[in-house]
């Protein structure tokens, strides 16, 4: 569903993506931990075009989005995209955040776009938000918009980048459920976090990200719990104390 | 005649060049709107071509006295191209009139609409990529809602300033509401009045403008945060 190839990616002089490698399946959940820095966001923002690699080779879905000839609009809407900081569109009602995607990029019509936006807002148990601003919402109730708005896309990949981590804390159970549902219904995520529960619960593999590498991966019980890295164990010692 | 008897007599003709005045400010603030929108994006693009168009015209523009840039236009660009043979002597000064003041006005507004677009979060078209806008439809729907309401203050405060500019196009003898109070004024010598007529006819459409901004953006509060 992905493969990533020999990605690397530069920012002026300093190389940030020295050499990233990984196949993603279908309906596969990955979580990727590692120190702040290590270039975890800016490999999330390369799978959906926010970033131009500087080199190596991004396939999502049979197109090879590093192609200069690949139009990135169309690969990437096929990918959504869930971010720390929620970005909701300020000027637009909860319903209207949702409906802008398909409407002005699927050209679905009101209707339908509405009624599918609502099954959304269902879903993410916040149907009753469907005309009030992003602004008035809680962070927990804006993040959860912001996943359906990514849905609404229909996507075959989601795209997680520290999506709690903006969050006050009771706040954070209630978009972990709404993510581990999606899990629980097959989608492929990707997800940067440090919720070890999350990735225990339903991620099918954990990558552990230093210095623009991914040092070492393997099912979320046996990286957590026997990390063969030297570096990946201070690292699990220092976010579980 | 009493002071104010000379103001009431003289208000049908000032009254008739304020409408001149008003008719150039709207044209001006018009195109003026266009074309600064055009320069923003242009400056904003990743077309390095377009940019340095962008960043020449503002810098020309602002660089340089509006009424040295009426004068050119007016007088200047007549003595090596046939304008006024092409639309007649009588209407190029007025053609030169508008298009002067929208090109200074668009270059002030390129500054104003390129500073409200930047402010808007990058989060926002980040957003707008991941749910597959290209580029233009992120502008469109996105960031230029969100950047007008940020906008409307400086905007109004351009507004303002190009119907005060307006009474730069005396010297190119356009008959505007100065000019109108200079002809009376030859006539009638009475400086005192007419001219602080002028001066308050002038306060009293820019009064009207900025308290509609005000109401406006009340309402926009109001309607859409
Ligand atoms: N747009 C950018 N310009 C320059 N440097 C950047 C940019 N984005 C990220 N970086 C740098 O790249 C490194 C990795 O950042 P990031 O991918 O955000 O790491 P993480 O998400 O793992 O904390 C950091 O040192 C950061 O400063
Ligand atoms: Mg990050």
């Amino acid at each position: 569903m992905i493969s990533v190839e020999h990605l690397k990616k530069s920012f002026g002089t300093v190389e940030v993506l020295k050499d990233v490698n990984i196949e993603i399946q279908p309906q596969e959940v990955v979580v990727v931990i590692g120190p702040s820095g290590s270039g975890k966001s800016t490999f999330l923002r390369c799978l959906n075009g926010l970033e131009i690699p500087t080199g190596g080779k991004i396939t999502i879905i049979g197109k090879e989005i590093t192609h200069p000839k690949t139009n990135i609009h169309q690969v990437c809407q096929k990918v959504g995209m869930v971010f720390q900081r929620f970005n909701l569109f300020h000027h637009l009602t909860v319903l209207e955040n949702i409906t802008i995607g398909p409407r002005k990029v699927l050209k679905m019509s009101k209707e339908e776009s509405e009624k599918f936006a609502m099954q959304l807002l269902e879903k993410v148990g916040l149907a009753h938000k469907a005309n009030s601003y992003p602004d008035e919402l809680s962070g927990g109730q804006q993040q959860r918009v912001a996943i359906a708005r990514a849905l609404a896309m229909k996507p075959d990949v989601m795209l997680f980048d520290e999506p709690t981590s903006a969050l006050d804390p009771e706040m954070v159970g209630e978009v972990l459920k709404v993510m581990k549902d999606l899990a629980k219904e097959g989608m492929t995520m990707v997800v940067v976090t440090h919720e070890m529960g999350f990735a225990k619960e339903v991620g099918d593999r954990v990558l552990f990200m230093d210095g623009g590498y991914i040092i070492e991966e393997g099912k979320p019980e046996e990286l957590f719990n026997n990390p063969k890295h030297e570096r990946t164990k201070s690292f699990l010692g220092k976010i579980l104390h | 005649m009493n002071s104010l008897e000379i103001m009431a007599h003289a208000f049908p003709q000032l009254f008739r060049a304020l409408g001149t005045t008003v008719e150039f400010s709207l044209i001006a603030i018009i195109l003026g709107c266009i074309i600064g929108l055009i320069a923003a994006l242009f400056r904003l693009s990743r077309f390095r071509i377009l940019q340095a168009i962008s960043w020449l015209y503002v810098e020309v523009f602002r660089g340089t006295p509006l009424l040295v840039q009426l004068i050119f236009i007016a007088l200047g660009l007549p003595t090596v191209i046939p304008l006024n043979d092409w639309f007649g002597p009588r209407v190029y000064p007025y053609i030169a009139a508008a298009i002067g003041l929208a090109l200074n006005e668009g270059a002030y507004i390129t500054e104003i609409i390129r500073a409200g677009i930047l402010s808007v979060d990058r989060g926002q078209s980040e957003a707008a990529h991941s749910i597959g806008m290209t580029r233009f439809q992120a502008m469109v729907h996105i960031i230029l809602p969100q950047a007008f309401k940020r906008m409307i203050p400086p905007l109004v405060n351009q507004f303002a300033q190009t119907i005060k500019d307006t009474s730069l196009l005396a010297p190119i003898a356009i008959v505007e509401l100065l000019y109108t109070g200079q002809i009376i004024v030859s006539e009638n010598f009475a400086g005192f009045q007419i001219y602080g007529e002028v001066a308050l006819l002038y306060l009293v459409i820019i009064f009207t403008l900025t308290r509609f901004a005000g109401y406006l953006e009340r309402r926009l509060q109001i309607d859409k945060r």
